[in-house]
């Protein structure tokens, strides 16, 4: 009476097929996100353009002056912009991987799929949120055209490499003992203080200096000012830093995922 | 083979409780069907989820084969805000299938006409489980796998999915939970009974009912 649906497996490769999947994962996502509300997506936006604008406002109000350049506004932008990458797209991927059983009774479907899912959409709004709001000081006068465009796709690339790494590697750590994820909320919330936000590492004092400089995400908003600013300093840029805690956290993410796969799933 | 289960054990999260399954080890040939009786409580749901690797063992191993379906009547892809038709494209996505055959062939056997394309959240009942089943026995699989029912809705739909099952069942197989020994009689080849976690294989069904029916008294 009823036939099977034609199955077209064999024409693609079992890579094609992953990408598939991320594909229909991502599309499924962004449509019931646009489904619970016609303005889905400009909600995802305004987030952070609330979290920029409430820091601005009090910066201006205390007369913080910027600690590069003559704009608080673009000063701010060019660090929180780089900071958003990297903790949105941490803390969705770690929740992507805890929240791994939703998808886990698709057979097809798994845990590094859901999370490459999560994390490709949160990259891609707040690469929206840049553009929108890069392009909004430009337009007010306060930014120049970025000087080095190569350097600020590099940083942007280099940031969400190593938010990812450390998003899978928190994921697991975090689903596997409970004092890791209370570390790690702890940790997350003061990284806005050392993270170079609203100073440059340059007018630290050297003690202060050589602590935060341990901070990967304070390289990557050091890579992403010297793709802005013509004449910024990079001293104290260590992009291979950035890098090698990129490369290493994705490669221990994918170990801990591969090893403890199981445990997601108790 | 299609699925391996050996020496599987699932702890009880309460301490002191003794485990949900305990050293529960069988083999499922291909094409043979395995109906498991058990009263409410003796660890049916956990082994139906077990067999689709939604829930790791905390002892044993379970091995699968070929091709193990979504429990029949909950596949995971679905979601209020999305319609028929997205969720089946998603699931033809997510399944490696042809996504307008597959969503031929839900919208012919469901009946929903003009419903598959609202939202679930705009089904009734008797909808929503004309979709879910029709979806569910859309996807290809070496065996499907149900925690109760293996056929639902009502009126002509009832037939239709109650025929839809046997196909299912002459093509490939079952590994399914029941309370029901006319479902046990109807689509099992093998029984099983679990009782307080532990599993007994019994060649004839009948054997098995009767093993079930003894316990209940």
């Amino acid at each position: 009476m009823h036939s099977n649906p034609v199955n077209h497996r064999s024409v693609f490769s079992a890579l094609s097929f992953r990408v598939r999947i991320i594909r229909t994962l991502i599309l499924r996502e962004l449509k019931i996100q646009l489904r619970v509300s016609r303005l889905g997506f400009l909600l995802v936006l305004a987030e952070p353009m609330m979290q920029y604008a409430i820091m601005f406002t009090i910066f201006s109000f205390v007369g913080h002056r910027p600690a590069f350049g003559t704009s608080l506004g673009l000063f701010l932008a060019t660090g929180l912009i780089p900071y958003f990458i990297f903790m949105h797209l941490a803390s969705r991927t770690m929740g992507a991987v805890r929240s791994s059983k939703a998808f886990a009774r698709v057979p097809t479907v798994t845990a590094l799929d859901q999370a490459i899912a999560r994390a490709v959409l949160e990259y891609l709004t707040l690469i929206f949120f840049a553009l929108v709001l890069i392009s909004v000081l430009v337009f007010l006068g306060l930014a120049p055209v970025p000087a080095r465009p190569s350097e600020l796709i590099a940083a942007v690339m280099a940031v969400g490499l190593a938010a990812f790494g450390v998003g899978l590697v928190n994921g697991v750590l975090s689903h596997m003992y409970r004092a890791y994820a209370l570390a790690w909320a702890i940790v997350s919330r003061s990284m806005l203080f050392i993270s170079g936000v609203f100073y440059v590492p340059a007018s630290l004092p050297p003690m202060a200096r050589d602590i935060v400089l341990w901070n990967p995400i304070l390289h990557g908003l050091e890579w992403f000012r010297s793709g802005i600013f013509l004449s910024y300093s990079t001293t104290h840029l260590a992009k291979d830093y950035l890098l090698v805690w990129g490369v290493g956290s994705l490669t221990l993410g994918l170990v801990l995922l591969s090893v403890f796969s199981g445990r997601l799933l108790r | 083979m299609i699925l391996e289960f050996s020496g599987v054990r699932l702890n009880n999260k309460l301490r002191g409780k003794p485990p949900i399954l305990d050293g529960v080890s069988f083999r499922q040939p291909q094409g043979v069907s395995i109906g498991i009786i058990g009263a409410r409580g003796s660890g049916k749901s956990v082994l139906i989820q077990l067999a689709n690797g939604s829930l790791a063992p905390d002892g044993g191993k379970v091995r699968r084969f070929g091709r193990v379906s979504m429990p029949i009547g909950f596949p995971a892809t679905l979601h209020q805000k999305l319609t028929g038709e997205e969720i089946t494209r998603i699931t033809a996505g997510l399944f490696d299938l042809n996504p307008d055959a597959l969503c031929r062939f839900v919208a012919e056997v469901s009946e929903l006409g003009d419903a598959f394309y609202s939202p679930l959240s705009l089904y009734n009942a008797t909808k929503r489980s004309r979709f879910v089943f029709s979806l569910s026995y859309a996807i290809p699989a070496d065996c499907y796998i149900a925690d109760g029912a293996l056929f639902g809705g009502q009126g002509s739909f009832r037939d239709t999915c109650l025929e839809l099952a046997r196909q299912r069942k002459s093509e490939a197989a079952f590994l399914f939970t029941s309370t029901s020994p006319r479902d046990m009689r109807m689509f099992a080849d093998v029984g099983g009974v679990l009782e307080e976690g532990r599993l007994t294989i019994f060649p004839s069904v009948e054997d098995a009912i009767a093993r079930y029916e003894s316990t209940l008294d």
